[in-house]
């Protein structure tokens, strides 16, 4: 066994004498009453009184005792002596619900303003049918989109934003079955197997799981990974092969290609990954298909030349130009993210320590299980995605996707050295432990998943004020806002989108705005002012701080709105409480 | 294993037939999606991983990956074929669940221990 299962044959021993029907009813009875407290505490959740601690500054006490409920359930439930995987599978998808479907719940409409412009990637391709490079560098990877659209138009759905709002339940339930696999890949101790995959969903605080590209190539990473891991481990000569047959490894080795396409096809990002990891486990051995990274090379590059060449021909320097800019990648991805509001500032800090925690648990974890062959195997799963940071800033999200990427080792480790902390005889001591680090793994999760929810939640009104905007706004018209808002969801083509300076929001600049919204190749322009966008400035550039290095206070989006107005340069065109239209005065007359 | 679910042909049958009726039938949501998305979702994979005998779960898993993946790059060869279309789209995943269901049927058939002693066993 490569990870000793000592920690829980207590626990078993223990319960096995003390009525084990009971024992079994117990947790699944807490489950049921988690699940009922949560669903009656939803309503008393108001997002508007958000403050910028996120989510967690509006849940209401019944949301954190049905966690802690569940939390309890699980803990017990992974010491049984029976360990029952229907009803450890029960807690994870309760535990997926409560933490990633709340949002659909509580909220008015699809949260996440990136959500509103894949949605018209995929509007744009179910009305033309073609793809248009020119719009944005995703439709020299269009695979998740043309799927979006085609989903949207087969389903018979009006939009795909119909499909947002579960989305984050439906990737993250999606991951389970291939991080199991690679959790069983690693241990033959089920009961680790099982937190490892519980903490993996504490921890994953990043947020990649929305309606995108990235969360369905996610997906496909962890199933590659555990297809290779669970058929095409390299094993000792005495063991069985994970494929039996010469016929199933052909078939297997097939079916990897094709996911791999899909993955070359669909995002620019996941290919690299995908080769950096599966190298490693080329290279150290841990994986059979010793040709497989230099295929998934061939056919990433033959895509980047073939097909996406219109785009890199225009953006080489994008994709190039931050190989090894370490100072540059340590700056877009964190002295940026450091700064604004003090509350954000709490949110950002909190961040960086449950990461620093969770992989000081995985060091430690590591370190108990070095000398274990299979271990090697997961530890690669840590290491490699880190090879990709320096190589692209990916607008400084590449750290955040790092972690991601590294995320089920991480989660295994740390699983595992809490496992080894306690002896046989401390059954209930480990149940608390369990439960103890579990809870304070949730925690740190409410505030780090959705501290940025202020900003992320969409109202009702902003998005009529929008869809307001694209009635009235003749194609061809200029539109303006910081980019923190639902626009670009439909008719994606028709227009020339340009984003607000922070410059011009710190000096309250009109004149600025005014420039960017006058140019002789446009009859019309249009400024769009959304809750969210004075959110965004709120949270990124409040005071005091770094923020204000910029010249960006608190409220400088309303007080530049205000002084648009005031101006007398530019026309109300349309106002609800959440959201603004302004033209200027010259092209009102027309727009009007 | 995923191999020794005998009705597993017979459903991936029923979920093609479904979607491909409630197009053709025009059916308005909930129900067209209800009909459409679960065969989206699981359809050609069921039909395609369990050839490859595998257990139940890594198996279920493959067969939804296998099943994105395919849905992804159907839907894409044919936009840049210059042939989009949903509905062709569908077709064609439905033409693969079916060969595939077929090879499951007749491979099943001809194993000395049948489906019978598997289901038993």
């Amino acid at each position: 066994m490569p990870l000793r299962d000592r920690a829980f044959a207590g626990a078993a021993t223990a319960m096995a004498g003390r009525g084990g029907a009971v024992v079994n009813l117990i947790p699944l009875g807490l489950t049921i009453l988690a699940l009922a407290i949560w669903a009656l505490s939803l309503p008393g959740v108001n997002v508007r009184r958000m403050t910028d601690l996120g989510l967690i500054s509006v849940l209401t006490p019944g949301i954190f005792l049905a966690l802690v409920l569940l939390t309890i359930s699980f803990a017990v439930s992974l010491h049984h002596q029976n360990l029952r995987p229907a009803l450890l599978g029960l807690h994870l998808g309760v535990l997926i619900l409560m933490l990633y479907g709340i949002t659909a719940l509580v909220e008015e409409a699809p949260r996440f303003s990136v959500v509103y412009r894949h949605a018209g990637f995929a509007e744009y391709i179910a009305r033309t049918g073609h793809l248009n490079t020119a719009i944005d560098a995703y439709f020299s990877w269009p695979g998740f989109f043309v799927l979006t659209a085609f989903v949207t138009r087969i389903a018979g759905l009006s939009s795909a934003l119909d499909l947002a709002p579960w989305a984050p339940v439906f990737f993250n339930a999606l991951w389970v079955g291939p991080l199991y696999m690679i959790m069983t890949a690693a241990t033959d101790n089920r009961r680790l197997a099982w937190l490892g995959v519980w903490w993996f969903f504490l921890a994953n605080w990043v947020g990649q799981d929305y309606l995108s590209p990235q969360a369905l190539n996610y997906f496909f990473y962890l199933l590659i990974v555990a297809m290779l891991l669970t058929w095409f481990r390299s094993r000792p000569a005495e063991e069985p092969s994970g494929s039996s047959t010469r016929w199933q490894g052909i078939a297997l080795m097939a079916t990897l290609l094709v996911i791999f396409a899909a993955v070359v096809s669909s995002h620019p990002l996941t290919p690299f990954f995908l080769i950096a990891t599966v190298g490693a486990l080329v290279l150290l051995r841990r994986v059979t298909p010793r040709a497989l990274p230099i295929v998934m090379t061939a056919m990433t590059v033959a895509w980047i030349l073939v097909v996406a060449q219109p785009f890199l021909a225009g953006h080489s320097s994008m994709v190039t130009g931050s190989v090894g800019q370490v100072n540059s990648i340590v700056s877009a991805n964190l002295t940026s993210r450091v700064q604004g509001s003090p509350d954000h500032l709490l949110v950002v800090a909190m961040r960086i320590a449950i990461t620093l925690a969770l992989w000081g648990m995985a060091l430690l974890g590591a370190i108990r299980g070095t000398g274990h062959g299979r271990d090697l195997a997961i530890g690669v799963l840590a290491v490699a995605p880190l090879a990709v940071v320096p190589l692209q800033v990916y607008g400084g999200e590449i750290a955040l996707r790092a972690y991601l990427f590294s995320l089920p080792a991480i989660a295994f480790f740390a699983a595992s050295w809490l496992f080894g902390l306690k002896r046989p005889a401390a059954g209930w001591r480990s149940t608390a432990l369990v439960a103890g680090a579990s809870m304070l793994l949730l925690g740190g999760f409410l505030v780090t998943r959705y501290g940025n929810e202020r900003i992320d939640y969409i109202t009702n009104d902003e998005l009529a004020g929008v869809r307001h905007l694209y009635e009235i706004a003749p194609p061809g018209s200029i539109l303006v806002s910081t980019g923190y808002t639902p626009w670009k969801l439909q008719q994606i083509e028709a227009y020339d989108y340009r984003y607000l300076p922070p410059s011009s929001l710190g000096q309250t600049d009109v004149k600025a705005v005014l420039r960017l919204m006058t140019d002789a190749r446009h009859d019309h322009a249009y400024f769009l002012f959304t809750r969210s966008e004075a959110a965004q400035v709120d949270l990124f550039y409040g005071l005091p701080g770094p923020g204000a290095s910029t010249g960006a206070a608190r409220g400088s989006l309303d007080r530049l709105v205000d002084a648009m107005v005031a101006s007398g340069r530019f026309t109300v065109l349309y106002r609800n409480a959440d959201s603004m239209i302004l033209t200027p005065v010259l092209s009102a007359g027309v727009a009007a | 294993m995923i191999r020794r679910l005998a009705t597993l042909p017979l459903i991936v049958l029923a979920l093609a037939g479904a979607a491909g009726s409630a197009v053709i039938l025009g059916l308005g949501n909930p129900i067209r999606s209800l009909f459409v998305l679960p065969f989206l979702l699981g359809g050609p994979g069921l039909a395609l991983v369990p050839l490859m005998r595998l257990d139940l779960l890594p198996g279920l898993t493959l067969a939804v990956g296998l099943s994105l993946a395919l849905d992804a790059l159907v839907s894409t060869t044919m936009i840049y074929a210059n042939v989009w279309s949903p509905e062709a789209t569908l077709a064609v995943l439905i033409l693969v669940s079916l060969v595939g269901a077929t090879a499951q049927l007749l491979t099943t058939s001809f194993e000395p221990d049948g489906l019978a002693a598997e289901e038993g066993s």
